[in-house]
């Protein structure tokens, strides 16, 4: 396989949520530094519901990286 | 750690989903689709160190059938489940603290301290806690933070 691994997301290093490459501001927080160096998914569906969110902070449902940097 | 317990929801359960390795995030994003019409899906976790393996939090084994059922790339039957412990754990080896070293800086990214650097004074892994000492306060300001509310922005 030649095709790169690129990933599909990059991550804002300030909540973590992905968001496609293209976007410049997080939707989440309005941050506009984002990284590819992330690791681990986590997707909220609900947000009220989930532990997951709970345990790891997060308010509103989405997409986000587990870990940030290498 | 025993002070969350009455404020979890007790009702969620982690299943365990075998994938093709390194279609997990394929698979969780075609759940996380499917699960807008499924309101017992609570949140899909895709471990870094853990191939092959993604993890859905429901309501019940009922739920996660539903939204599982004919999607590519699932590697059999839903393989079991882990409990909140288990969960806890897997995101646990994720801690940022566990590469802080007194003198880093940091970024607070969370609290009252939000959006300010840091330097690491000490890293309690035990307690999931960092004192750090805030850089861009008036005077020095040396405060005691969750782990996750800090993140490296450099070695000191
Ligand atoms: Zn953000």
């Amino acid at each position: 396989m030649s095709r790169s691994t690129r990933k599909p997301f990059k991550a804002c290093t300030k909540c973590r949520m992905l968001v496609p490459h293209e976007v410049n501001i997080c939707p989440s927080c309005g941050s506009t530094s984002f990284t590819d160096a992330w690791s681990g998914v986590v997707i909220i569906v609900d947000a009220e519901k989930s532990e997951l969110a709970k345990l790891l902070g997060i308010e509103k449902p989405g997409r986000y990286a587990l870990k940030i940097g290498t | 750690m025993a002070s969350t317990e009455s404020k979890r929801n007790l009702t969620s359960q982690f299943a365990v989903l075998r994938t093709i390795s390194g279609k997990e995030l394929n698979v969780a994003l075609v759940l996380e689709l499917r699960a807008s019409s499924e309101p017992g899906i609570y949140g899909i976790l895709v471990p870094s160190d853990l191939k092959g393996y993604i993890i859905v939090e429901s309501d019940g084994i009922h739920s996660v059938q539903k939204i599982v059922k004919g999607v590519k790339h699932v590697r059999g039957r839903i393989a079991g489940s882990i409990t909140y412990e288990e969960v806890e754990r897997l995101l646990k080896v994720k801690s940022p603290l566990e590469e802080l070293q007194p003198g880093d800086v940091v970024e607070v990214v969370a609290g009252p301290f939000k959006g300010l650097k840091a330097t690491v004074r000490s890293v309690n892994l035990a307690k999931n806690e960092v004192e750090v000492e805030i850089l861009e306060a008036a005077y020095p300001l040396k405060v005691f933070l969750p782990g996750d509310n800090v993140k490296p922005v450099g070695k000191g």
